[in-house]
């Protein structure tokens, strides 16, 4: 528990730099991974494929997008809360989409949390704070998952 | 006198004591009945005198002066008939009728003999019979004449009238024997047969449907001239033929037959007086459809069969258009709603994919520009920074415009739910809102009570909020700014209205208000995407009612919807 870490899931570059440059503006950019599609989140997670060799400490926070290549993260984070390992790791979906049925079957998979990327960077960066402020700081982790 | 009666059995005997006979003689003298008694031949032996007083004679006569036995004899007879019995002279002069003549015109014998009886023949038929009354006695031909005779009451009733002439050994006439009948009954009922059959003749031959009457032998009895149109055959080459070779199909021949003889054996016929569906044969060859209903009649000892038919050729086509049409629909139907749902999934896709990879690159654009604002500070003069919050705020605007279109292509899609709606909180709401966004305009508010509607809850908030948020930016640059929300009736219904005394618009433009992206004022004078009222105007249309507007530049503008269908013909708007 000695490292917070965050694992961005986003196939989009510019939304990666973004992202990380909204963190790095609160001084978290050093804790997050990022991967590039759901099924690289999954070997990611679950220590296999190309992670296989990596130790399975689980991350403090997901922050999942829905549109993915290969594995789409509504299908990740069913996959997640099937697996008792994985089943209680905050899962923020941090979308474009503003579709009423993604955020329905999101919270309905078991989402912890769901918000839409502003198109306004400053709102983003207040979003990133505020992510960053609740769930590495004021947040207490099920004790399973930060084994 | 009516009443003659034979008491020849009633008489005593011989072995009656002579005391009695004379008693018995006396009171028979005295009777009020005509008595008489004759021998087994006919010869008269004995008559009272109300007999003789009757019949115009005395007693000498009867016994030889003048009228013979054998003429007494004939007057006997002739009195005791049923019929009315007249004879005549050969001059033909009428010397008697019998006492059913008096008693059937009321007139007695005196008044009516010689030629008196003409008065009570009809007058019409008076000329006639003089005629041949006439020609009979100068030809010494039979009379015979239907004429109408005058009862007692005044009623005149037909009577078949025929004389004979008796011929003595030389062959002259020397009396003529006359009886009439009373036909009236006779001819009445022949009079009603006749108008009854007329009437009956007028239905067939004017009927619509052919009407074909068969014997139990299978021929053809009756063919109305429908049935000639029907089925090419005339009455004369149908009279008589077999039906079933005449009209049946070959195919259904048999089964005819055995339903005919199955008839005529068991009596029972379950094709019978029911409507039947069957094809038909016409005389050029080709087979069309009928609708066919048979009736048997019985016709003294043996039945008649009678056949309605109708040529449903025409219907059938119908029918089958009719079906056919249906089908097509149906499936025209199911073809356009799969074409809608195809489009519709379509327009999710596209909506989803516009939602989630319109905002992408414009996430980028803005994200960059701020972050090279931020991070290049140092290096970018005035303009270079300027110019880069004009991007910030073009993607931004881009941002706003990809929302407000996915919130209008949202509405179609979304299901509508009705349910009574009270659109005074919603427009509280709508207007508390604009009030917190800039606490510091002071905006005089009024809102009818009972502004109430079945509508689907969510949409009618996005209805109002519209115009009121247009009624509150437009009334931006007006000191004493109003906005009033009521009702009015409007063609059989209501109106819902939101009305300001803001800057409001020229009516020439009044026709791009609804449409997307269409703007009247420029976004240096007021902010806006242009979408707003589009959007009201595609919820109002998913109620099924109407949007307009009345405005003027600099006086206002108020705009009116109705949330439910309202008549066409009554609804005048711009």
């Amino acid at each position: 528990m000695s490292e917070k870490i965050i694992l961005l899931v986003e196939d989009n570059p510019d939304d990666e730099v973004l992202t990380l440059r909204a963190f790095e503006r609160h001084g978290l950019a050093n804790e997050i991974v990022v991967v590039r599609d759901g099924a690289e989140a999954l070997d990611y997670l679950f220590a296999t494929g190309p992670y296989a060799q990596r130790e399975p400490s689980p991350p403090t926070l997901i922050l999942l997008d829905l549109k993915l290549p290969k594995i789409d993260g509504l299908q990740v984070l069913k996959k997640l809360r099937e697996d008792a390992r994985t089943r209680s790791l905050p899962v923020v979906i941090l979308t474009s989409s503003r579709e009423e049925q993604d955020l329905v079957e999101s919270y309905w998979l078991g989402a912890n949390s769901y918000v839409r990327k502003p198109v306004d960077f400053d709102h983003f960066v207040e979003a990133a704070r505020q992510l960053g402020l609740y769930w590495l700081v004021l947040n207490e982790p099920s004790p399973r998952s930060a084994s | 006198m009516t009443f003659v009666q034979d008491i020849t059995e009633a008489l005593p005997t011989e072995q009656a004591g002579r005391l009695h006979e004379a008693r018995y003689r006396k009171l028979i003298e005295m009777s009020a009945h005509g008595v008489w008694r004759a021998r087994a031949d006919g010869h008269l032996t004995y008559c009272n005198q109300r007999w003789l007083d009757y019949i115009g004679l005395d007693m000498g006569a009867l016994e030889g002066n003048g009228v013979s036995q054998s003429e007494a004899r004939l007057r006997l007879v002739l009195d005791s008939m049923a019929q009315k019995i007249f004879t005549a002279n050969a001059q033909g002069e009428v010397d008697y009728f019998n006492p059913q003549w008096s008693e059937f015109t009321g007139l007695p014998f005196d008044i009516i003999r010689d030629w008196g009886w003409t008065q009570f023949i009809h007058p019409d038929d008076v000329e006639t019979n003089m005629q041949r009354w006439q020609t009979a006695i100068d030809s010494g031909q039979p009379f015979l004449l239907e004429q109408r005779c005058r009862r007692a009451d005044g009623a005149y009733r037909w009577h078949l009238s025929r004389a004979l002439p008796i011929r003595n050994d030389g062959g002259q006439i020397i009396i003529w024997v006359g009886a009439n009948t009373d036909i009236d009954d006779q001819k009445r009922a022949e009079g009603l047969l006749r108008e009854s059959e007329h009437r009956v003749r007028l239905i067939v031959d004017t009927s619509l449907d052919a009407i074909v009457t068969m014997s139990e032998d299978g021929s053809i009895t009756g063919w109305n001239p429908q049935a000639e149109a029907t089925f090419g055959w005339k009455h004369d080459e149908a009279m008589h033929r077999n039906l079933d070779e005449l009209i049946i199909p070959e195919v259904h021949r048999e089964a005819h037959r055995r339903g005919l003889q199955h008839f005529l054996e068991t009596r029972i016929g379950p094709a019978l007086n029911h409507r039947l569906d069957l094809t038909a044969l016409h005389k050029k060859g080709g087979e069309f459809p009928i609708e066919l209903t048979i009736s048997p009649l019985m016709l003294g000892e043996k039945y008649e069969f009678s056949a309605c038919v109708r040529d449903v050729t025409q219907r059938k086509r119908w029918q089958e258009e009719i079906e056919t049409l249906n089908e097509t629909l149906e499936q025209r139907v199911t073809d356009r709603t799969t074409q809608l749902q195809l489009v519709n999934r379509e327009l999710e896709a596209f909506a989803y994919s516009v939602s989630h990879d319109l905002h992408a690159p414009l996430r980028a654009i803005d994200g960059f520009s701020r972050s090279l604002a931020l991070d290049y500070a140092d290096k970018l003069d005035a303009r270079g920074t300027a110019d880069l919050e004009r991007v910030r705020n073009a993607a931004q605007r881009m941002g706003q415009l990809i929302d407000d279109l996915l919130a209008l292509s949202r509405l179609a899609r979304s299901e509508m739910r009705l349910a009574p709606v009270d659109l005074a909180s919603l427009a509280r709401d709508a207007v508390a809102e604009c009030q917190a966004a800039e606490p510091s305009r002071v905006v005089e508010l009024h809102i009818a009570p009972g502004l109430q509607d079945m509508a689907d809850a969510r949409l009618t908030r996005v209805a109002l909020e519209n115009p009121i948020g247009n009624a509150w930016k437009f009334t931006s640059k007006q000191p004493d700014a109003r906005i009033e929300i009521g009702v009015e009736p409007h063609a059989g219904g209501t109106a819902f209205y939101v009305r300001d005394n803001g800057c409001g618009f020229d009516m020439a433009y009044a026709d791009k208000l609804f449409g997307a992206f269409q703007r009247l004022h420029s976004r240096a004078e007021f902010d806006g995407t242009g979408i707003g009222l589009a959007t009201v105007q595609r919820i109002v249309h998913r109620h099924g009612g109407h949007i307009w507007a009345h405005a003027a530049v600099d006086q206002g503008a108020t705009f009116y919807f109705t949330l439910s269908p309202v008549d066409e013909a009554q609804a005048t708007h711009v």
